[in-house]
């Protein structure tokens, strides 16, 4: 299989010289020698009234500690999917994983036991997409804050957990914990922010608020599905430099999911395109933007207006329904480059540079033509 | 009846000899008011919101303005105030040559056919429980005298129009893609053949791919029949390859006013420095374009208590001791066309 053969990915290609990010993570803190996570040509389907949803086709994906790694993709995408596959929150039925594994230090997440598991649960935290609706509006910040940290310190015992949730010292240890977390995001004044409600934040305080709440258990793998889509470029660009701050010091990993390009390019080291359930295109995310292999990375890149004043142009066509997909590959009937192999069968995904992985037949047969000439 | 449509799509000519913008504004003002009663006397205490404060502005014929501004600034409001959605507390608005203050009654519906508006979110501003014709149809049954069959005729010519097929017709919204929604929205607005069509954030919900193609469908509508816009978004990406001029604001104020290219080439507010800085870019080519990192420290303070000094004061990375205790600085011009609310941008 081409996993075991590769060299690690980006022996060739400097992708933390970017100037762009100079928040950047050193590189000698990414750890190559071991994979942290691995998801593995995973296919889930879902099944409906209508018929069989085939959502993700074998798609695959590696996290390395240390790193920021990326999901890009349009709505319906299947990126939402993924990220919720690897948290264990799909839910099945109506999904189901017909095939693929998911390796989290080399344990299997899909066949593990529901107590390994609920163990694996405490390593993950998830940042949502909106935060004003992932926010209980009924109680202040400080409930929600300290009862999930009772709830940890209580080793989730049910009896425990209630009986010192409200009164004694569990408690008064978690809101100086709390408080201690709402500092490292920058809150000024935690202790005041504790008693006030969501609804007297801004949505930039909303979002530090959640990153708080997702490093109380310590986490190792960071999950954020979108977490700044709601919020201003200013504010945006404090968040992010927020993420990049806490995945350097909490020595975090980081799955971060975007339809933002330009986003996924400051914070994410590596960036996955995904393409209705497929990953259409992998590799550092600065040599992949600027020089992309994919049609598809093509078309997006060549979709969003940009600074320089250049053209820009949609892509034709919209992402196709998951019922009645299209035979060959996924993005053919869309792609203005297409072979007639296309049509006609899957394309597999390959590794035509040194850490840049691509689905698609004529990267493959540009890449084959060139190594036979080597 | 077939000939009245047709001049529907023919350019709109400014009247002959007539050199004065299709829009002006002067010093127009939205304040919101609310009470509070505060403790221990409960006294009832007026809030006032400032959410647009004293703005000037001139659109001429055919122009597209970008409004641009963290959300909180009063764009929307802005938009949502010349459109008469809701009405100004204060200032003067001029279209098409005509004092328009104060309209209300026939004057204000004739007013109506003259500006209009595409909507935020293309999913939230279609009523679900009506077909895509009838939303369509629903601005000509107001404003026009037609017969149902005629209706029929021009719903179908305005869906060609923005390139939609005839057979959504009998849909309902929530079976159409957010791209489609949002060109019915745009077919909604075009239906009374305006001059003024103010463009509230018209793809921000939208994915890129598919927010290319309305932004060339809707260059297209404007250049085919003359249209003027008002853009209002917080991408400046977006502004940069749309407009002709922009107009930055914070707070409720305007702080700087350029035409596109000489407010890229040469930001002069602060804010507008700190606000290109934070674009998210994809290439190096584009990271030459905007100012280096600028970090703007805390968020747009609340339009209730106005400082009275710069609104920006709070969060200025060049601010000098002056700013805090000198008045909010005037509009002035530092070139010809180029307006900036700073006393230092203009030396």
């Amino acid at each position: 299989m081409r996993s075991k053969a590769r060299s690690l990915p980006w022996d060739a290609v400097s992708f933390h010289s970017s100037p762009l990010t100079p928040h950047r993570i050193p590189r000698s803190e990414i750890n190559l020698k071991e994979l942290f996570l691995r998801a593995r040509d995973i296919t889930v389907h879902f099944h409906t009234l209508d018929g069989t949803l085939r959502v993700l086709k074998r798609a695959s994906l590696d996290v390395y500690p240390g790193e920021v790694v990326g999901i890009v993709g349009e709505t319906g995408s299947g990126k939402s999917v993924m990220a919720k596959l690897i948290l264990g929150i799909l839910p099945i039925p109506p999904g189901e994983v017909v095939s693929g594994q998911i390796l989290f230090r080399g344990k299997d997440l899909l066949r593990m036991s529901p107590r390994d598991r609920q163990s694996f649960k405490g390593k993950v935290a998830y940042i949502p997409q909106d935060p004003m609706t992932s926010l209980n509006p009924v109680f202040p910040v400080g409930t929600m804050l300290v009862d999930a940290i009772v709830w940890k310190q209580c080793r989730q015992s049910l009896f425990r957990y209630l009986a010192s949730r409200r009164f004694g010292p569990a408690r008064r240890r978690a809101r100086r914990v709390a408080a201690g977390l709402l500092d490292k995001v920058h809150i000024p004044d935690p202790e005041s922010l504790l008693r006030r409600y969501p609804l007297q934040l801004s949505g930039g305080m909303r979002q530090r608020v959640l990153l708080a709440a997702a490093l109380i258990g310590k986490p190792e793998l960071l999950v954020a599905d979108e977490p700044t889509t709601a919020l201003d470029v200013t504010i945006q660009k404090r968040i992010l430099q927020l993420i990049q701050e806490k995945v350097r010091e909490e020595k975090l990993s980081s799955l971060y999911i975007t339809h933002d390009l330009g986003v996924a390019r400051a914070l994410c080291d590596r960036i996955y395109v995904m393409y209705a359930g497929t990953v259409m295109e992998s590799g550092p995310a600065g040599a992949m933007l600027e020089n992309p292999l994919h049609p598809y990375t093509l078309g997006l890149i060549r979709s969003i207006p940009k600074l320089t004043g250049e053209r820009f142009d949609g892509i034709p066509g919209q992402i196709p329904d998951y019922l009645n997909l299209p035979r060959g590959c996924r993005f053919y009937p869309r792609c203005g480059m297409k072979l007639e192999k296309c049509t006609l069968e899957e394309p597999e995904m390959r590794e035509v540079e040194p850490g840049r992985f691509v689905t698609c037949h004529r990267a493959s047969l540009k890449a084959e033509s060139r190594e036979q000439r080597a | 009846m077939r000939s009245s449509f047709s001049s529907h799509l023919t350019p709109h000519t400014s009247p002959a000899g007539l050199s004065e913008p299709l829009l002006k504004t002067q010093d127009l003002c939205k304040f919101f008011f609310s009470r509070a009663w505060k403790l221990p006397s409960l006294k009832p205490r007026v809030i006032t919101v400032r959410a647009v404060d004293k703005c000037s502005v001139e659109l001429n014929q055919g122009d597209i303005l970008a409004v641009v501004g963290e959300s909180g600034s009063g764009k929307t409001t802005l938009g949502q105030t010349i459109a008469r959605i809701i009405d100004p507390t204060d200032g003067r608005v001029w279209f098409n040559g005509r004092e328009i203050t104060g309209v209300q009654g026939p004057d204000l519906k004739a007013l109506r056919r003259e500006i209009q508006m595409v909507f935020q979110g293309p999913g939230s501003s279609l009523n679900p429980r009506h077909r895509i014709d009838d939303i369509i149809a629903l601005p000509l049954k107001i404003h026009q005298d037609l017969s149902r069959g005629e209706r029929r005729e021009r719903v179908k010519e305005l869906l060609h129009l923005v390139q939609l097929p005839a057979e959504l017709m009998p849909r309902y919204p929530h079976a159409l893609s957010g791209g489609q929604k949002q060109r019915v929205g745009i077919a909604r607005a075009l239906a009374l053949s305006p001059k003024l069509v103010i463009l509230d954030e018209p793809t921000s919900a939208l994915d890129v791919s598919v927010q290319a193609k309305i932004l060339h469908l809707l260059k297209e509508l404007q250049n085919r029949l003359g249209l003027t816009y008002l853009l209002i978004t917080h991408n400046l990406s977006i502004v940069k390859n749309f407009s002709d001029k922009i107009m930055v604001m914070y707070l409720g104020r305007i702080v700087e006013m350029a035409p596109t290219e000489r407010l890229f080439a040469n930001p002069l507010h602060p804010y507008t420095r700190a606000l290109l800085s934070a674009t998210p870019v994809i290439t190096e080519e584009e990271r030459k374009h905007i100012p280096a990192e600028i970090t703007l420290e805390g968020e747009i303070p609340s339009p209730v208590n106005v400082p009275r000094n710069c609104a920006f004061y709070s969060r200025c990375q060049e601010k000098k001791p002056s700013c805090g205790e000198a008045n909010n600085p005037d509009l002035g011009e530092a070139e010809s066309g180029h307006w900036v609310r700073c006393p230092f941008a203009l030396v």
